[in-house]
């Protein structure tokens, strides 16, 4: 039997934020998991718009040509917690959830898990789905919850 | 003590220099949305292409001071240089964005002088403060904003603040 790789997480902007963070899933045995190497490998220029939206997003800022999530209306409701930052074709997908639930239920976290680029006019639903499972994963929920509580000291 | 968590904007001039002006395109992306004008329409007005203004929308790290009074100045808006302190000297934060300025601004009564921004701070006490002041009403009136002298404060304001509101 294999052994699976371990999960981590990493947050990337101010963990000092009281009330938002985007994080990147860094380690994870799905091999579609990608982020921080296709992220550090984007020209300088698209990685500064993505910093940017970063900021942007954690203060609760309305820039749908930077990002957005999906309603109820759209793939039958099944990806309602997917998120995603646009920068020309570069795409990044990811998840949100609560990483600081019960203590702090008004804690909300992207975490971004795949980069991809979009070639076709609708989303490609694969990279919704990839977004979705790792959601799910109880292994990627434990480690969005041990990034928060490790800084806390906890 | 320095931080181990510094901003991406920390990392050098041009990265906080592409935030900034990040938040300038935004705002005139939004203004652009107030008056539906399309990037063809905005690029039209400032005589120059529409993939000029996209190719700054998409990368402004190169925009100049110059072009942004342009850009600014073709929808009817004016750009204004500021500095600030904000209790977080090792950039853990960020820049503050320039959108906070501005409401901060409209919050205020969109003062145009320093006489109309203490006017408008007194203004804005509460009648339930522990401040006295008395307002002199004639001369605090301009012809864009109503005066209203009813507020009766308890307890001495700063000598400024009695100084503004009494010119």
């Amino acid at each position: 039997m294999s052994q699976e790789k371990p999960c981590k997480v990493k947050i990337v902007t101010s963990p000092k934020h009281t009330k938002r963070a985007v994080m990147f899933l860094v380690e994870h045995s799905a091999s579609f998991v990608n982020i921080e190497e296709a992220f550090c490998d984007l020209d300088e220029d698209v990685k500064d718009f993505f910093n940017v939206s970063f900021d942007y997003w954690i203060d609760s800022l309305e820039r749908k040509h930077r990002y957005h999530g999906w309603d109820k209306s759209e793939y039958g409701g099944k990806y309602t917690e997917c998120f995603v930052f646009k920068c020309n074709n570069h795409r990044l997908y990811g998840f949100l959830c609560h990483p600081k639930e019960p203590d702090d239920l008004g804690f909300y976290a992207c975490v971004i898990v795949l980069q991809a680029e979009k070639n076709q006019w609708k989303t490609d639903k694969t990279e919704l789905k990839r977004a979705e499972e790792m959601r799910q994963d109880p292994n990627v929920q434990a480690a969005c919850k041990k990034a928060f509580s490790d800084k806390e000291g906890k | 003590m320095k931080t181990t968590n510094p901003h991406w904007t920390s990392i050098n001039t041009d990265k906080f220099l592409y935030r900034i002006a990040s938040d300038f395109v935004e705002q005139i992306r939004d203004r652009l949305d107030e008056l539906k004008w399309t990037q063809k329409r905005f690029a039209n007005e400032l005589n120059v292409s529409p993939g000029r203004i996209s190719q700054v929308f998409n990368n402004p790290g190169n925009l100049t001071l110059e072009t942004m009074v342009e850009w600014a100045r073709a929808i009817g808006m004016k750009v204004s240089i500021l500095a600030y302190q904000d209790n977080d000297p090792f950039n853990e934060f960020g820049p503050i964005n320039s959108e906070i300025f501005r409401r901060c601004w409209v919050n205020a009564g969109l003062p145009r002088d320093f006489s109309r921004l203490r006017l408008n701070a007194i203004q804005e006490v509460s009648p339930t403060s522990t401040a006295i002041l008395e307002l002199g009403a004639q001369n605090a009136c301009s012809s864009n904003h109503t005066y209203q002298p009813s507020v009766r404060l308890t307890a001495p304001l700063s000598t400024d603040a009695v100084i503004g509101a009494r010119q």
